[in-house]
């Protein structure tokens, strides 16, 4: 495999918002099962047997962590892109995950009901930000791939 | 040689400056942008409030003094608490003039639920006198809520209709929910108050905190007024015949409201209103020069038999293209950062807020992007006539310099 130099920084982007997706939900934006100052054992949902369970929004940051690191393989996969179709394809995945990053906690997992949650507040509007930047980059990357293989 | 036309024409000229359009484009999108996002929270917030107290359905409602704020915080945000008033309250009430009946409630901050895992506002209602959520139940329900059955906010939606939901150890049965008004309306389960004493005394054996109510005991008391009464008026007669109670209107939670709003609201205005000041002029004086620029370009225009008006309009043209699209990317802008961080906008500010309908959304997309492209025509104005008036010969000289 040829390592493409022209490709590092677009791939080191691409791995960096990865990171960002996968660790986000679980640190600066967390999720309401996450230890905080306001919730120092986190919000569980306890069931009638006495069950603690991951409320919805633990779900999606579960998730989001598969989401981040396909999407940092992708920016790894990147590094080695030398032909203008394998860039035009990963810079494709990248904006799928960047739509996936955001069906997460929009329509599949979901966050929890109440607006006043973490992740509601915090979480789902920085997975919004991450995907739709993920969305612009791979948009980008397509649209430029001709500069970026001069 | 292809034929240009009119569109192709603006578009290479706009093309050719790409960094001084791209930063006139931005300036006019800044503006936009905080325009809307100010006009759509002042909307927002109005409409919930609005929206939470038609739910309430009452005129006034009545606290004890020294929970007021924890009243307001119920409405505006949801945020849960549990005090308690005694009956006698509402027979003073009854007899202040102008008010037409009175219907008693009371506040239950409960325990994690398996719904919410966070303290959820419990309102119930006395279901002989009630006339705030009995109307909605005959409505949508079609009949009386029965034993044991609740009505869910909008927001409680951890479990559907005709599901079991367990407050206080104490097993409900969802018989609907209500519709969105994104005030803490949407945080609240409505329950009748029988229910609510048998949980409370059932309390004691099965719930990890019991709740210390007795019969006889309310939170508050939603007022009727009679047609045409006075509602300054009425609160006022209300708080010399009971002074150790508050009033609470629609117009107190408005005010309280517009208090907590004014300053972002204000910040966005002032942002706006900064740029637009700042950068018209320099839009202006960067149009002139570039004229100044261009003076060959139009002069060979006027020589190969272009007209005056042609030249205005063309430059015109040029400015009105960069405002609205400036305008569109502005509109966007601010509808995403409301929607993306509704949540956290609403939070941190301790606001209520629920979309104004599509057509008042529209109204003031409209009368916004009208006044921005009306901005972008101002400062293009003076340089189109510059160059529409300029002499053709002395323009190509000029511009050879």
């Amino acid at each position: 495999m040829e390592f493409s130099k022209k490709m590092v920084i677009p791939a080191i982007v691409l791995m960096l918002l990865g990171v960002l997706v996968a660790v986000g939900p679980w640190t600066f934006a967390p999720v309401c099962e996450v230890h905080t100052a306001e919730n120092p054992n986190g919000l569980w949902v306890i069931t009638a047997a006495n069950k603690t369970l991951p409320m919805p929004c633990g779900y999606t940051a579960r998730a989001e962590i598969g989401i981040g690191a396909a999407t940092v393989i992708v920016g790894g996969m990147m590094l080695f892109a030398t032909a203008i179709g394998s860039i035009i394809s990963l810079a494709a995945v990248g904006a799928m995950m960047g739509g996936a990053t955001i069906a997460l906690p929009a329509a599949l997992t979901k966050t929890c009901a109440l607006s006043s949650h973490t992740c509601n507040t915090l979480t789902a509007p920085f997975l919004w930000v991450m995907g739709i930047v993920l969305i612009l980059f791979g948009a980008a990357l397509i649209v430029y791939r001709k500069k970026l293989m001069k | 040689m292809a034929k240009l036309s009119y569109g192709q024409f603006l578009w290479r000229n706009l093309k050719r400056r790409s960094f001084r359009n791209v930063a006139t484009v931005l300036t006019f999108a800044v503006v936009v942008c905080s325009v809307l996002i100010a006009s759509f929270l002042t909307e927002g917030t109005s409409n919930s409030t609005r929206a939470g107290m038609t739910r309430l359905g009452a005129d006034l409602l009545v606290v004890p003094q020294e929970y007021a704020s924890n009243a307001d915080a119920i409405i505006i945000t949801g945020k849960p608490s549990t005090f308690f008033m005694n009956t006698t309250e509402m027979t003073k009430l009854q007899a202040v003039p102008g008010v037409q009946r009175v219907a008693p409630q009371t506040f239950i901050a409960t325990l994690s639920a398996s719904c919410c895992a966070l303290p959820t506002q419990l309102i119930a209602f006395n279901s002989t006198m009630d006339f705030t959520v009995t109307p909605w139940l005959d409505q949508e329900l079609g009949r009386p809520l029965e034993k044991d059955e609740v009505i869910l906010g909008y927001q409680i939606k951890g479990t559907d209709v005709g599901q079991p939901i367990i407050f206080y150890g104490h097993q409900f049965k969802v018989a609907g929910i209500l519709q969105p008004t994104g005030t803490g309306v949407d945080q609240s389960v409505f329950v009748r108050d029988s229910d609510a004493i048998v949980m409370a005394r059932e309390s004691v054996k099965v719930a990890w905190q019991p709740i210390e109510m007795n019969p006889g005991q309310i939170s508050a008391i939603l007022v009727q007024l009679e047609p045409g009464a006075d509602v300054q008026q009425v609160s006022a007669d209300i708080a010399a015949a009971a002074p150790e109670v508050s009033v609470i209107t629609s117009n107190h939670l408005a005010r309280k409201i517009d208090a907590q709003l004014a300053s972002t609201v204000g910040a966005l205005y002032l942002t706006a209103g900064a740029v637009t000041l700042i950068s018209l002029p320099l839009i202006a004086t960067v149009s002139t020069l570039v004229v100044n620029e261009r003076r060959r370009e139009i002069g060979l225009y006027r020589m190969m038999g272009a007209k005056k008006g042609f030249v205005f309009n063309a430059l015109l043209a040029e400015a009105l293209i960069l405002a609205m699209v400036g305008a569109l990317i502005g509109l966007v802008s601010a509808a995403a950062i409301v929607i993306i961080f509704n949540n956290t906008i609403t939070v941190s500010l301790g606001i209520p807020f629920l979309w104004p309908g599509l057509d008042a959304v529209l109204l003031q997309t409209w009368w916004v992007m009208l006044l921005t492209v009306l901005l972008g025509a101002l400062s293009a104005l003076y340089p189109a006539m510059m160059a529409a008036r300029s002499d053709p010969y002395e323009s190509i000289r000029a511009g050879q310099k």
